[in-house]
């Protein structure tokens, strides 16, 4: 795995988020394997050494839980947990499920609506 | 032993889906996340880009075109089989463009509306009016607040089309969070949406770049 040069992406005025660039090795690749809601899972394939921040990473997908999630426990910028996620998903270390999917000016399936409504009633 | 493929942890992944909730600053967003979510409402910071469309590129963030956005959610389990994700967008109208981004593919929108200071409101309902994401009104009746209003009120005062629904809450009460949410739900199995109207062009261009 090539790395940027992580002095190249230090920030006087960004203060803290000199660490965030240094993890990300400076990639700044769109990604859309990963959005908000995304669920990712461990599949269990074992890696060496990962460093201590894909570790972290790995270890909060150990059940069933969304990026949006990784990236609050972990701490880490959203921007920064997909591209850690995505080094994840390329080594195949996790498996990932997309959003539901809602098109606009379009409703939802009728079976999707009536499980969230069953599920809200039940609170 | 090989593992049958019922065995593999993805497919038991839910699909995840969002629900937004917009509202002036301090009108309670975070409250009403906190009282309907299954965990405490959780933070990340998210890098939103506004010139440069769909891409997360955090090389950018010192430059102009984007700002790092503190997002509170929480979540709902529905059946084993979906999570339902809340979203606070954040107050500030220095946040509006990111609106944009995080509207596509969600559900709805939750507009929380504090009647103490409704004129707060009014560039939100506009915004996704104009943008076709269905969305209710929900009003958050602080006690003692110096001016109460009633439902029809709050319609006439936010010039709201006729089927936008307004619905009045507790953003501190479980119960009353949670029927917010029956009606914003109850809202998406009844509306028109070929009336809905079309998105605004700078809607149609972060077409398929949501966050
Ligand atoms: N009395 C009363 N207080 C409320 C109610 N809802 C929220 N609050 C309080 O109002 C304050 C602001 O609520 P928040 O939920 O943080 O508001 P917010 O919309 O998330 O605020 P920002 O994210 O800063 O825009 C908090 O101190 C809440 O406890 C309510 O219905 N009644
Ligand atoms: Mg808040």
């Amino acid at each position: 795995m090539s790395r940027g040069d992580p002095e190249a992406f230090v920030d006087s005025a960004a203060g803290r988020l000199i660490r965030p660039y240094a993890v990300a090795g400076g990639r700044t690749a769109p990604n859309e394997d990963f959005h908000l809601v995304t669920y990712v899972v461990a599949t269990g394939r074992a890696l060496g050494d990962l460093g201590p921040d894909h570790d972290d990473i790995l270890s909060l997908c150990d059940r069933p839980i969304s990026v949006a999630e990784v990236s609050a426990l972990s701490g880490l910028p959203l921007a920064v947990t997909k591209i850690l996620l995505s080094d994840l998903l390329g080594w195949r270390a996790i498996d990932t499920r997309a959003p539901v999917p809602v098109f606009e000016r379009a409703r939802p399936s009728t079976d999707l609506l009536e499980k969230v409504l069953d599920a809200l009633y039940k609170l | 032993m090989p593992s049958t493929s019922s065995d593999r942890a993805v497919d038991h992944l839910p699909g995840g889906l969002k629900l937004l909730i917009a509202g002036g600053f301090g009108v309670g967003k975070t409250t009403l996340v906190g009282a309907v979510s299954e965990i405490a409402p959780l933070k990340t910071e998210a890098t939103i880009t506004e010139a440069s469309v769909g891409v997360d590129d955090i090389a950018l963030t010192g430059g102009k075109t984007t700002t790092t956005v503190a997002l509170d959610f929480g979540r709902i389990s529905i059946a084993n089989e979906y999570v339902l994700f809340l979203f606070g967008l954040p107050g500030q109208e220095r946040f509006w463009f990111m609106w944009d981004q995080l509207c596509i593919g969600a559900l709805g929108v939750i507009v929380l509306v504090d009647t103490r200071r409704i004129e707060d409101s009014f560039e939100a309902v506009d915004y996704f009016e104009r943008t076709g994401i269905p969305f209710l009104v929900a009003v958050n009746e602080f006690e003692g607040a110096q001016f109460s209003y009633t439902g029809p009120e709050v319609r006439e005062a936010l010039q709201l089309r006729p089927d936008v629904p307004v619905v009045m809450c507790d953003a501190r009460s479980r119960t009353s969070a949670v029927n917010v949410l029956i009606a914003l739900v109850k809202h998406l199995q009844t509306i028109d949406y070929r009336t809905v109207r079309p998105a605004a062009p700078e809607l149609a261009a972060h077409e398929g770049s949501y966050i």
